[in-house]
């Protein structure tokens, strides 16, 4: 179990098994109940190692109705360098709790995927990724058993998704499935749901919100009044799953407006630039991983420590999102105006909203 | 008070997991700070306000090297106070099964109901 203690608050990981424990402001010996705005260093990176994409190239992922966010079609980017990653490894030890590896691609069909993993586990980091399944073996399984905490498979509808899953599982592997729910999605997720129709042994469903980046397009954006997702999440709330039901902190405004039996302690908003960020393959930080295409808030880790980045105007200026939205909102807080990458993706008609900057 | 019961897996920068039964109650949470707190994140030894005698005599009787008082000051300076403790760790095998035990017995003896130590023996 790892303590880290900021200035007036601590947080505990345990990297057995992934649980995570964030104090209030802690004064005098006491949690006052105010929760803290941000960390003094990322405790999550999110690392894309991947800078082009084998599945996307092959429609693979067009085929299955998933629209790229990092625009696998296209991206055609070196993968990261090793030295590279030694680089983060060595300024994230003792400081950073989790990596998730990601970027264009499937970070098991990095060429030096292994190390990658050795280097983060020998560093006291836990890795974590997604993968598309695509290539997945019972060798890459066990490696994953070795060096991580859990494996994601992104939920592609196809034999390979359902091989992997079954490799990871079987390996022993904490397998979560990732489902992206865009307009074109949600029935499905709802049905399966209901029918108990995804694969067995999974550990946890973790919902991403469809976004327009990439190859992500508009009129895929789940809308305010769209039923379907209403349901899912009430279903969700009120009916016991076999597994655990996880959403991106991108949905936080549309499950504060429909709380049900959620535990608010579980449910923490946008965390970009207050308690994590993403690295680009070619060393770009930034608050979000949405912003990779447009990079509006990227800070060149070429020139600036990890350290120096987050400490940046360019992250500043992210955080200021999050201090100025929706100040006369009584759920202000908890939400913070949700996502300043794409605010149209923020699914709350309250009169109150005011997104920063508009 | 935050609480996320898994790992990270998503690409996107952030998540958490809904934890639907068995979460820690509130009062069990108190007792896991309050622990670590009292047990793991050291004694207070100097607070920003404390006299430049109470350095000096802090520092002479606890042999701080020079460097590490160059920091203590600095850190005194930025409004921090400091902790300090040891670990031994000889028997460390069995301070650190001491200090396992003490938790359960602590989180159990706050709330009965929803933590019980079936086979607390670390005995092998």
């Amino acid at each position: 179990m790892k303590v880290r203690r900021e200035k007036d608050f601590l947080t505990i990981f345990d990297e057995k098994t992934g649980q995570y424990l964030r104090t209030g402001i802690i004064k005098e010996g006491k949690d006052t109940g105010e929760e803290p705005f941000m960390s003094s260093f990322p405790e999550l990176l999110d690392v894309g190692i991947m800078g082009h994409c084998k599945h996307g190239k092959s429609r693979l992922c067009i085929a299955a109705g998933v629209e790229c966010y990092q625009d696998g079609l296209h991206t055609d980017l070196p993968n990261m360098k090793l030295q590279d990653f030694k680089e983060l490894v060595n300024q994230c030890k003792g400081k950073t709790y989790q990596f998730a590896l990601g970027g264009c691609g499937d970070p098991d069909q990095h060429e030096d995927f292994e190390e990658i993993l050795r280097l983060c586990k020998s560093a006291g980091i836990v890795p974590n990724f997604t993968t598309s399944g695509l290539g997945m073996t019972e060798r890459t399984a066990k490696i994953c058993k070795k060096y991580c905490g859990a494996v994601a498979v992104s939920w592609y509808r196809s034999d390979y998704t359902l091989n992997a899953i079954e490799l990871l599982t079987a390996a022993g592997v904490k397998t979560n499935i990732h489902y992206v729910l865009g307009k074109n999605t949600v029935a499905e997720a709802l049905h399966r749901l209901k029918e108990c129709s995804f694969p067995r042994g999974i550990n946890a469903i973790i919902f991403l919100l469809h976004k327009p980046v990439g190859l992500g397009s508009y009129e895929n954006m789940i809308s305010q009044d769209n039923e379907e997702f209403k349901k899912v999440i009430e279903y969700i709330v009120s009916e016991p799953c076999g597994y655990k039901i996880g959403f991106d902190s991108c949905t936080i405004p549309a499950l504060i407006n429909h709380m049900g039996k959620i535990n608010a302690d579980s449910l923490d908003t946008c965390e970009g630039a207050r308690w994590s960020a993403y690295i680009t393959p070619d060393m770009k930080m930034l608050p979000c991983s949405f912003d990779n295409q447009e990079r509006r808030w990227a800070v060149n880790l070429r020139t600036h420590s990890v350290k120096e980045a987050w400490n940046s105007k360019n992250f500043e200026d992210f955080r200021n999102q999050f201090r100025l939205a929706c100040s006369s909102c009584t759920e202000r807080l908890q939400c913070m105006g949700g996502c300043p990458v794409r605010p149209e993706i923020v699914l709350c008609d309250r009169k109150e909203r005011c997104p920063a900057g508009l | 008070m935050k609480i996320r019961t898994d790992f990270v897996t998503n690409s996107s920068s952030s998540s958490f997991i809904l934890a639907r039964k068995g979460d820690l109650t509130e009062k069990q949470k108190n007792i896991i700070i309050e622990y670590v707190e009292n047990e793991m994140l050291g004694k207070k030894m100097l607070a920003p306000d404390s006299s430049e005698e109470e350095i000096e005599k802090i520092f002479e009787e606890n042999y701080i090297e020079e460097n590490d008082q160059e920091k203590i000051r600095k850190a005194l300076k930025e409004g921090k106070t400091i902790y300090s403790d040891w670990v031994s760790f000889e028997g460390s095998d069995y301070d650190l099964a001491d200090m396992f035990i003490s938790l359960w017995e602590k989180l159990e003896k706050a709330d009965g109901e929803n933590f019980e130590t079936i086979d607390g023996s670390l005995d092998y």
